[in-house]
C-alpha cells in the first residue's frame, strides 16, 4: 500500500518521465528533418558534378592529356563513392526512425532466398561464379517484411559475388534446425563473406561506404531478427524470426 | 519537326546540364525556374513532354503537375519527376499528381534521355 506521499513522488516522477519522452522524441524529429534535408541538398550538386566529369572524360569538351584524365578518374570515383553515400544513407535513415512501414506477415523465406538468387545468378555467372543454395525440406515461415528482406539478402549475396574471383563458388544455406533463444525460435541462414573486411565494419568491395552492414543490421533487427559474424569462417548469420 | 521539352529546374548548373544533354540529342528544349513560369509555358508553348523538378520556387511541382493535368490543354503531357527525393514516398504522391515518370537526384543523362525517348514513342503509337 503507497502512502500519499509516495502517490505523489510517483506521480511526479512519471509526469517528467513523459516530459523527457517527449523532449527526446522531439529531438530525433529535428534530427530526421535535419538528416533528410541534408540528403535532399547534397544530391542536387551530384548530377551536375558527376555528368560533367563523364563529359570531359569522354572528349566531349575537347581532348585531354593522361595527366588530366587519370586525375579527372579519381574525381569521377569518388563522386561514384559519395552517390552510394548518399543512397545508403537515404536507405538508412528511414529504418533507423522506424518510418519504413515494415510490414510483419508470414512469409516463406525459401521463396525470397529463390528470388535474390535468381536476379543474381545472371551477374554471378558473367563473372565466373556459381551461386548453390542448401535449403531444408520444409520451407521455413518468418515473420516479415519480405521487400525489406530482399535488400539485405540482395546486399549479402552481391557483396559475396563481389568478393568472390572469377571460377570460384559460394554456398550458402537455411538451416532446417531452429536456433532457440529464450522463448523464440529463429531459423539460421549463413552466407559467406570475407570476415576480415565485416570485422572492419564493411560490406561489398573496397569502395563500399561501409553503411550497407549497418543497414543490413538495422533492418533485421528492426523484424526481431539478429545478425551475428563469425570471425575466423568468412561467414555472417541471419537469424530471423519463426511462426509460431 | 524537333520534339519540343520543356525542362522545369530552378538549379541553374542542373538545369544547363540537362538543357545542353537534351539539345546535343535534337530536343528543342525551352526552360523554366519556378512552378508559375512552367505552368505558363506548359500552356502557351505546347511542349511534347515536361522534365519537372520537385522543389521549386514559387509553386512545387506536385502542384504544377497536378494543376496540368486538369487543364483540357495541358491533360495529356507526358511529365517526368526529376527530384532529390528519392523515397518512395515522393514518387508515390508525384504518380498520383499524374507524372508518367520518376528519375531521382543524382541521375544520369543518358537515364534521362532513355526516359524521356521512352514515353515519347509511345505518344506517337
Amino acid at each position: 500500500m503507497l502512502s500519499r506521499g509516495d502517490s505523489i513522488r510517483y506521480k511526479e516522477a512519471e509526469r517528467k518521465l513523459k516530459q523527457k519522452i517527449m523532449e527526446l522524441k522531439r529531438k530525433n524529429r529535428v534530427r530526421e528533418e535535419f538528416l533528410s534535408l541534408a540528403l535532399h541538398k547534397l544530391r542536387s550538386p551530384l548530377t551536375p558534378i558527376k555528368e560533367y566529369v563523364s563529359k570531359i572524360l569522354d572528349g566531349k569538351a575537347g581532348d585531354i592529356n593522361q595527366q588530366q584524365k587519370r586525375y579527372l578518374e579519381i574525381v569521377k570515383r569518388q563522386v561514384e563513392r559519395l552517390v552510394r553515400l548518399v543512397e545508403e544513407l537515404s536507405e538508412l535513415s528511414p529504418v533507423k526512425s522506424g518510418r519504413l512501414g515494415l510490414e510483419k506477415e508470414p512469409i516463406g523465406i525459401i521463396d525470397i532466398i529463390e528470388k535474390v538468387v535468381q536476379s543474381l545468378r545472371r551477374e554471378a555467372e558473367d563473372k565466373g561464379i556459381s551461386l548453390c543454395v542448401e535449403f531444408p525440406a520444409s520451407q521455413p515461415i518468418v515473420r516479415g517484411d519480405e521487400k525489406s528482406l530482399r535488400e539485405v539478402f540482395t546486399r549479402l549475396i552481391k557483396n559475396a559475388v563481389n568478393q568472390t574471383p572469377s571460377g570460384g563458388e559460394i554456398v550458402f544455406s537455411v538451416k532446417g534446425e531452429p536456433i532457440v533463444i529464450g522463448q523464440d525460435k529463429f531459423v539460421e541462414i549463413l552466407l559467406p563473406t570475407t570476415g576480415r573486411q565485416l570485422s572492419q565494419g564493411k560490406i561489398g568491395d573496397n569502395e563500399d561506404t561501409g553503411l550497407g552492414l549497418v543497414m543490413v543490421r538495422s533492418i533485421v533487427e528492426a523484424q526481431g531478427g539478429k545478425v551475428r559474424f563469425e570471425d575466423g569462417s568468412n561467414r555472417v548469420a541471419i537469424l530471423l524470426p519463426l511462426v509460431g | 519537326m524537333l520534339e519540343k521539352v520543356l525542362v522545369v529546374e530552378d538549379e541553374p548548373d542542373t538545369l544547363q546540364l540537362v538543357q545542353e544533354s537534351l539539345e546535343s540529342e535534337g530536343y528543342e528544349v525551352i526552360t523554366a525556374t519556378d512552378g508559375i513560369e512552367a505552368e505558363d509555358k506548359a500552356r502557351t508553348e505546347n511542349p511534347d513532354i515536361i522534365v519537372l523538378d520537385i522543389s521549386l520556387p514559387k509553386r512545387d511541382g506536385y502542384e504544377v503537375c497536378r494543376r496540368l493535368r486538369e487543364d483540357k490543354n495541358s491533360f495529356g503531357i507526358p511529365i517526368v519527376m526529376l527530384t532529390a527525393k528519392g523515397d518512395y514516398g515522393s514518387r508515390l504522391r508525384g504518380f498520383l499528381q499524374g507524372a508518367c515518370d520518376y528519375i531521382a537526384k543524382p541521375f544520369s543523362t543518358e537515364d534521362l534521355i532513355n526516359k524521356i525517348r521512352k514515353l515519347l514513342s509511345t505518344r506517337k503509337k
